[in-house]
């Protein structure tokens, strides 16, 4: 019964054929920005959570102000001083403290000068944490002996700063030359695999910066719990803030895998309630569309409603075949919608893989278009409702009378 | 107990308001059918024969008075039941066919079974059945605007006879056909009755009327004769 219904229905859309069609517009209008920002923002969730997921379990990482406020903390140039660094070095369960340093230089290969992102960092100490803890690989020669003037740069560095950089090649960084040793493998964000990194006590030499650091890495010993050494180490930092009566010190955040997933779970989520709420205002004029459609398409059926009750169709039945015929609009609007929806994710993917920004990949899952579908056929319904409930109620006699 | 009567009327008044004025339609309207006849309302335009046909076929609910179908007394169900009812036990036929257009013959006459919950196949073939039955063989699949109006009144006459109902109404059946075609159209409706139906016709022409067992003539909203041949 369902499908006869379903067959009057394409009939009854195929008779006024332009503007079923500019009705299916909306709501692919609709679907099409739903599904594309859906897709992306979680593309951008799974790209930054696989990030924060190569990011070892035991490691905390101590940076200088809130992260609620990241942006004064970066301009600002907010560092963590080396009292902290001392301070984290002393605090329970801490294995290893490894700075990295960064600053912007310029970098000269061949002909060609680029401003660089250099990363400084202790070798001796951080070499092994960043193989096993943080998953670096590379994808040609070898790691860097410490002291040496030798360089691993990020996997992009030969491909959009650098064209043709090999193992082998020089770097002249402010007048130094420098070995490139070793190629990075993709680290997980594009502004990681674009970095320069090199020898603490050579980045020092280079950037005269010999105090502090913008970020710091803790390895946790083993047997002891993540939670546990960060509560040590935010102790040991409000502790030495008290000895120094340093109200000047800048606020500090401890960051454990754990947390970051939380956070960056949290932020995202905000961000994608925030898209899904405003693509729905477009989604919803569609509906609006839809019902006016539907009204309009209703009272030019009057007669047509007074036949089928007639013939005996029930109330129930004229709401079926009306909401199945504006169901089908929000349908075809979604099938649409997820169409475009798609290539426009596709095409924002490959721009960013041409234009180093950040990695972003479209996650189009079976669920999230499979929710597309189910969302715009709902749509469709409910806008369909109310006048599908006001063909039901016309009275058989009156509705045959109408001409 | 044995039905005498498959429809019967009994003061049935029916009440239109127009804005403040209350217009009566039908006034205190008795009347009982038997069943498997032909019974013909003959009237002049605005004599209430076309708001008696409703009544009669459940299409409306009397102001006042009862109405009973098979002893069922259906002013008392509610639209839906009164649906059911239309679509199991009686089967219309309009002056205007009020075909839907964008169906072909066959999807417009097996509506009424679909609307039964019956299986899209056999309302199909249920439908060609009929249609063929009654000469559309060849005008299957063709909508209602590539059909002539003889064409178009045997389809409608078709979808009224699709669920097998007791009861066939028509309204002015040959009102919209020349001549030739509406003797055709009594010929079928001579058949119906031979075939156990209850068939009421409503016409304001006295030839056509003349094909009923029993004719009633109605005026101002009264029955004013009731004749049996």
């Amino acid at each position: 019964m369902l499908g006869s219904y379903f067959k009057i229905a394409f009939k009854n859309l195929r008779v006024r054929p332009l503007r079923t069609w500019l009705t299916i517009l909306g709501i692919v209008i609709g679907v099409f920005l739903i599904f594309s920002l859906l897709s992306l923002s979680e593309g951008l969730k799974e790209a930054i959570m696989s990030e924060l997921r190569m990011m070892g379990g035991n490691l905390i990482f101590v940076m200088p102000g809130d992260m609620s406020d990241m942006i004064t903390t970066f301009i600002g140039g907010m560092e963590i001083s080396n009292s902290d660094i001392e301070a984290i070095a002393r605090a329970p369960g801490v294995d290893r403290v490894i700075t990295m340093p960064w600053s912007a230089e310029v970098a000269r290969y061949e002909d060609s000068s680029k401003m660089v992102l250099l990363v400084g960092s202790d070798w001796r100490e951080s070499l092994d944490v960043l193989q096993t803890d943080m998953g670096w690989n590379l994808t040609g020669g070898s790691w860097p002996i410490p002291g040496r003037s030798e360089v691993i740069v990020g996997s992009l560095v030969p491909v959009d700063i650098f064209k043709g950089l090999e193992v082998g090649d020089r770097l002249n960084i402010k007048g130094r030359l420098f070995n490139v040793i070793g190629i990075l493998r993709s680290i997980g964000s594009k502004q990681d695999d674009m970095m320069v990194y090199m020898d603490l006590d050579n980045f020092k030499a280079i950037t005269g910066k010999r105090k502090g650091a913008q970020a710091i890495m803790v390895r946790v010993m083993d047997n002891w719990s993540v939670d546990e050494v960060a509560d040590n180490i935010r102790f040991e930092l409000e502790e030495t803030r008290r000895r120094r009566r340093d109200d000047n010190a800048p606020s500090f955040s401890i960051l454990t895998s754990d947390t970051a997933s939380d956070m960056v779970g949290n932020v995202m989520g905000i961000i994608q309630l925030a898209i899904v709420g405003f693509a729905s205002i477009a989604l919803l004029v569609g509906g609006i569309g839809i019902m006016n459609t539907m009204y309009t398409s209703v009272y030019e059926r009057i007669k047509e409603i007074g036949i089928l009750k007639a013939i005996g169709a029930r109330k129930s039945s004229i709401v079926a075949i009306f909401l199945i015929e504006s169901g089908i609009i929000g349908l075809i609007g979604g099938i649409g919608g997820i169409i475009l929806g798609v290539g426009m994710a596709k095409i924002i993917e490959i721009y960013a893989d041409i234009h180093p920004t950040f990695y972003i990949r479209a996650s189009i899952t079976p669920g999230l278009i499979l929710f597309g579908l189910a969302f715009s056929f709902g749509v469709g319904c409910a806008s369909g409702y109310f006048p599908a409930r006001h063909a039901a109620n016309f009275k058989p006699v009156d509705a045959l009378r109408y001409e | 107990m044995a039905v005498n009567s498959i429809i019967r009327l009994e003061k049935v008044v029916k009440k239109y308001s127009l804005g403040k004025i209350d217009l009566t339609v039908l006034k205190d309207v008795d009347l009982e059918i038997k069943p498997e006849i032909i019974l013909s309302i003959l009237g002049p335009s605005g004599s209430g024969k076309s708001t008696l046909l409703n009544i009669i076929s459940c299409l409306d609910i009397p102001t006042k008075g009862k109405v009973y179908l098979k002893d069922q007394d259906v002013s008392l169900l509610t639209e839906d039941e009164l649906a059911v009812i239309r679509g199991k036990t009686i089967g219309f036929v309009f002056q205007q066919f009020n075909l839907l257009s964008h169906l072909t013959a066959v999807e417009n006459v097996s509506l009424p079974a679909i609307f039964q919950k019956i299986p899209e196949v056999e309302c199909l073939s249920r439908a060609e059945k009929i249609l063929k039955d009654l000469g559309l063989e060849n005008r299957v699949n063709h909508r209602p605007t590539e059909l002539s109006g003889g064409e178009q009144q045997r389809v409608a006459i078709a979808r009224a006879l699709i669920n097998d109902p007791e009861i066939v109404v028509a309204d002015e059946p040959t009102g919209n056909v020349d001549s030739q075609t509406g003797t055709k159209i009594l010929d079928i409706i001579d058949e119906l009755k031979k075939k156990s139906k209850t068939v009421i016709i409503v016409t304001h022409d006295l030839n056509v009327a003349k094909h009923g067992d029993e004719i009633v003539n109605i005026k101002d909203g009264q029955i004013i004769s009731h004749k049996k041949k």
